[in-house]
């Protein structure tokens, strides 16, 4: 099978998947508790206005045919109305979505980063004190959660050491030059695009500590799966018979050793990082970072049917992407799957 | 196979590292001549000198026709001018309406407007903006409009000339003029400029009423006026230079409202200095830990009080003798002692605050008279013999922990007197949910219930008139007719006294009948910088919600 077959294969159960997940999240959001029109307006208010909320956000029909004029609108880009922000929830997301996925890249490049150094170097020193060291550091970035890492870089860095800024994504001064020329949404590239780098340094700086408290656990795991894939590699027949015909140890290492053992580190990394854009809420929180994930979350506690809807689908859609990529990493990294794929 | 596998991957590596470069080698070449202002970049930014910003739990809606909660109050009263201001005594005193006259019947109101009031816009506040703002409201139907669709005729209501605008009334309405200092005027032409199609309102045709516009900009004449709104994140004010009315010498040249929800987040940001006002939902211990660092606590009535709302419809609680029975049993000290702490106890069926009967007996504990109207109810001796099969659920909000605690106690004091509480943590959602329907509703809901405007009879009407018996406001299901025809009839008499007379009866009755725990007026507590001078805090609060964070009263002197 040819890799363009494979991506659009994959395409299509990533499609079929979002398809189900719509309507799973369409069902499961109208049925929990909670009644999104009476959370929303005073208990003063008058019948007529409650119903009239209740036709314009379509809960007046059928459950069938409810999904059927949601998706009908999603085709033409409309993802409904949100009684949370008042406004159009494709308005929320394109929003709200650039602002998040620029911290899920930063944490991504961070734990990358992270959990490569770690790894290699316990790796390389298994049993020994650098590997002890790196094994503790990451049994405690596991255990900690994300909010906790927040929280206690923000007590340490920005207000013991006035390091870092308690929060935000901008000062306030950058944010007006940015919101002026708004082109992509995404903060890092319209400051770049207005020529601000200024604003970008300020905003790189405002992102590192929601950053690392969000790659923590991830950096810590993968360094643990790099790890253990070395050691465990480290014995294999042909790593013996290349440092055995006298290669250099540095090509041994990266070209035979690491290779094959960041395999399995690439595909928990991949669902590390999308999982991310949904789990970033706390850390969000913490910094008042004004991102997807608290959005997602503040909409789910008002019952906000169609942010919930659109919320869930869009990460998933996240998922779906992240996997395929990972999915074509791996492919490229292990000939062993390339050759199923062919037959061979 | 292996080869070209690897050259992919050296030439994606270079393409992933030369392309940031280059473009950081381009920005860093164009802004060669800026690098001092990148080192301001990783420095906290000057303060404005008299900037306050306070912390607020969002939603935050600043159009005058759809917000209705603290926040949205709260911006209201700093972004636009209401048409009577509320004082601290719960009355109201000239404002946007310079004075008035009311018909003998009471259903014709009289306004002379002050003519020196210019918008933001730069246009003069005339009588067609109050009219319009009135018609906006009820038409929108969302905010403070179920304080006047009730009452106000929009059909027969006039601006009679620039400066005079007369409402007429359906019926007669006490409080009406009461509730107009939630009558928050809109520049019409403003806000007509800013339709657009898409909308549901006839006015025009299929338009939006500037909804949409609204949430982001405002259209008021307040002494503040938008800057920048971000949803879920920000608004910025900017002090308006041709505010009409006198300000505090040091009044705040910008205001922040910041959507603050973590504890510890906004604890950082007290001790560094980077709020002036805590949020009012700082816990206990947090508002013990920045006094002890410098800041200063402050606090000032909410007009809301905390109930215990019993469903008197549901047995064993249909028997007044058990309601009592607990109301006596509760431990309301430890209460305030314990977990609200310095709340003082409820002297009323309402907010003391309010204007509430001052001479009622309250119920205190007394376990004595608890067991003696246990004895006194159709259950007796079964409730006592078997608790079990009268157990009562008690439902707190999940979303506000320390209920938690106060269930418990009342669990705790309820096991005193041999009756049986489970206690059920829920969302705020099902609780809405559960209160709309009679059988769904649980024996207790514990619920903060605030005043819709400076008056008794406003809690009276929503907490126990069958017509908001399905409301998260009540959980009663008293569905008493006579109630309901007294509490009309109270609401309906334009003498003040005479009415609170009405409204004193009323409570007395109310207590006798025993549909709640009245536990206690709840205080709103914040921390606040020691160079803010800030009256609400002082003793000078008003009222009505919204109005205690008022840029026109509150001073900031930062220290030099």
């Amino acid at each position: 099978m040819k890799m363009k077959t494979y991506i659009a294969r994959r395409l299509g159960f990533a499609l079929f998947s979002l398809l189900g997940l719509s309507i799973l999240v369409f069902y499961l959001a109208r049925v929990i508790p909670g009644d999104p029109v009476l959370m929303m307006v005073p208990p003063g208010t008058s019948p007529d206005v409650i119903e009239a909320l209740r036709q314009r956000l379509g809960l007046k029909e059928p459950l069938h045919l409810q999904y059927l004029f949601w998706l009908g609108d999603v085709f033409r880009g409309d993802l409904g109305f949100s009684v949370y922000t008042q406004r159009s929830v494709t308005n929320d997301v394109l929003e709200y979505l650039p602002i998040s996925l620029e911290l899920v890249v930063l944490a991504a490049l961070m734990e990358i980063a992270g959990s490569f150094l770690l790894g290699v170097l316990a790796g390389t020193h298994a049993y020994k004190w650098p590997d002890n060291l790196v094994r503790i550091a990451s049994y405690i970035g596991i255990s900690v959660p994300a909010f906790v890492w927040a929280i206690v870089f923000q007590l340490i860095f920005a207000l013991q050491l006035s390091l870092f800024p308690t929060g935000g994504l901008l000062d306030s001064q950058y944010m007006d030059v940015i919101r002026a020329r708004r082109v992509t949404g995404f903060t890092s590239l319209d400051s770049l695009i207005a020529g601000r780098f200024d604003a970008f340094v300020n905003f790189v700086w405002h992102a590192t500590l929601p950053a690392l408290a969000l790659c923590i656990g991830g950096m810590a795991q993968d360094a643990r799966i790099i790890r253990a894939g070395m050691v465990e590699n480290k014995e294999k027949e042909y790593i013996a018979m290349a440092t055995s015909q006298g290669l250099p140890q540095r090509l041994v290492m990266f070209k035979y050793l690491l290779k094959p053992s960041i395999i399995p580190a690439v595909t928990v990394m991949g669902m590390d990082i999308a999982a991310m854009l949904g789990n970033a809420f706390l850390v969000e929180k913490v910094f008042r970072w004004p991102g997807f994930s608290q959005h997602a979350i503040a909409a789910m506690l008002r019952s906000d049917l169609n942010t919930i809807v659109a919320t869930v689908i869009v990460i998933g859609i996240i998922f779906a992407i992240v996997n395929i990529i990972t999915d074509i990493m791996v492919a490229y990294l292990d000939p062993r799957i390339r050759l199923m794929e062919k037959g061979e | 196979m292996n080869s070209n596998i690897n050259t992919m991957i050296v030439v994606l590596l270079i393409i992933a590292i030369i392309t940031p470069s280059a473009i950081t080698a381009y920005m860093i070449g164009t802004v060669n001549n800026r690098l001092s202002s990148i080192e301001d970049a990783l420095k906290p930014p000057p303060a404005p000198t008299k900037l306050l910003r306070v912390g607020f739990a969002w939603p935050t809606f600043i159009d005058p026709a759809v917000g209705s909660d603290y926040s949205s109050s709260t911006a209201f009263a700093n972004l636009y001018d209401p048409l009577v201001f509320p004082t601290t005594t719960g009355e109201v005193k000239p404002w946007v309406a310079e004075n008035w006259t009311v018909s003998e019947d009471g259903l014709t109101w009289t306004f002379t407007l002050n003519n020196t009031i210019t918008f933001h816009s730069g246009r003069q506040l005339k009588a067609d903006d109050v009219l319009f703002s009135m018609e906006r409201l009820i038409t929108i139907g969302e905010g403070y409009a179920y304080l006047f669709s009730p009452y106000v005729n929009l059909t027969t209501s006039t601006a009679i000339n620039d400066y005079t605008v007369q409402f007429k009334l359906k019926k007669t309405f006490g409080p009406f003029l009461i509730t107009l200092a939630r009558l928050y005027i809109v520049d019409k032409e403003e806000v007509l400029a800013h339709i657009v199609q898409g909308g549901t309102y006839d006015y025009p045709p299929n338009g939006d009423l500037a909804r949409g516009w609204l949430l982001t900009h405002d259209a008021g004449s307040g002494p503040y006026k938008t800057r920048e709104v971000v949803l879920e994140d920000h608004v910025y004010m900017d002090r308006f230079d041709n505010y009409w009315e006198e300000m505090k010498p040091n009044s705040p040249d910008e205001i922040r409202m910041l959507a603050l929800a973590v504890p510890t987040t906004e604890r950082t940001m007290l001790l560094k200095k980077e709020l002036e006002i805590s949020s009012q939902w700082l816990p206990e211990e947090v508002l013990a830990a920045v006094s002890k660092a410098g800041l200063v606590a402050g606090d000032y009535p909410g007009g809301d009080m905390f109930y215990f709302m019993m469903h008197c419809r549901k047995p064993p609680l249909d028997d007044v003798h058990v309601r009592r029975a607990l109301a006596y049993a509760m431990d309301y000290e430890a209460v305030v002692d314990e977990i609200y702490l310095d709340n003082p106890l409820a002297q009323c069926v309402v907010p003391i605050s309010l204007g509430g009967a001052t001479e009622l007996t309250m119920y205190r504990r007394d376990l004595t008279a608890a067991m003696e109207e246990l004895q006194q109810s159709k259950y007796w001796p079964d409730i006592g013999d078997n608790p079990e099969n009268y157990e009562i659920e008690v439902d707190w909000c999940a979303e506000v922990p320390a209920e938690e605690g106060v269930a418990l106690l009342f669990a705790e004091s309820a096991q005193e007197i041999g009756l049986k509480v489970k206690v059920v943590k829920t969302p705020w959602g099902k609780m809405i949910v559960d209160m709309a329907d009679q059988d769904l509703s649980p024996h207790v809901e514990t619920v903060f219930v605030a005043a819709h405007y400076a008056e008794a009879g406003a809690l009276l009407e929503t907490r126990y008139h069958s017509k908001a018996a399905a409301t998260w406001e009540q959980n009663e299901w008293l569905l008493n007719e006579t109630l309901d025809a007294m509490i009309e009839d109270a609401l309906s008499t334009c003498d003040m006294t005479e009415r609170y007379q009405k409204y004193a009866e009323l409570e007395q009755i109310i207590l006798d009948l025993c549909p709640s725990l009245f536990l206690f007026d709840h205080l709103v507590k914040h921390s606040y910088q020691p160079y803010v001078i800030w009256p609400s805090v002082l003793g000078e609060s008003i009222p009505v919600m919204g109005y205690n964070i008022d840029g026109r009263m509150i001073e900031v002197i930062p220290p030099e």
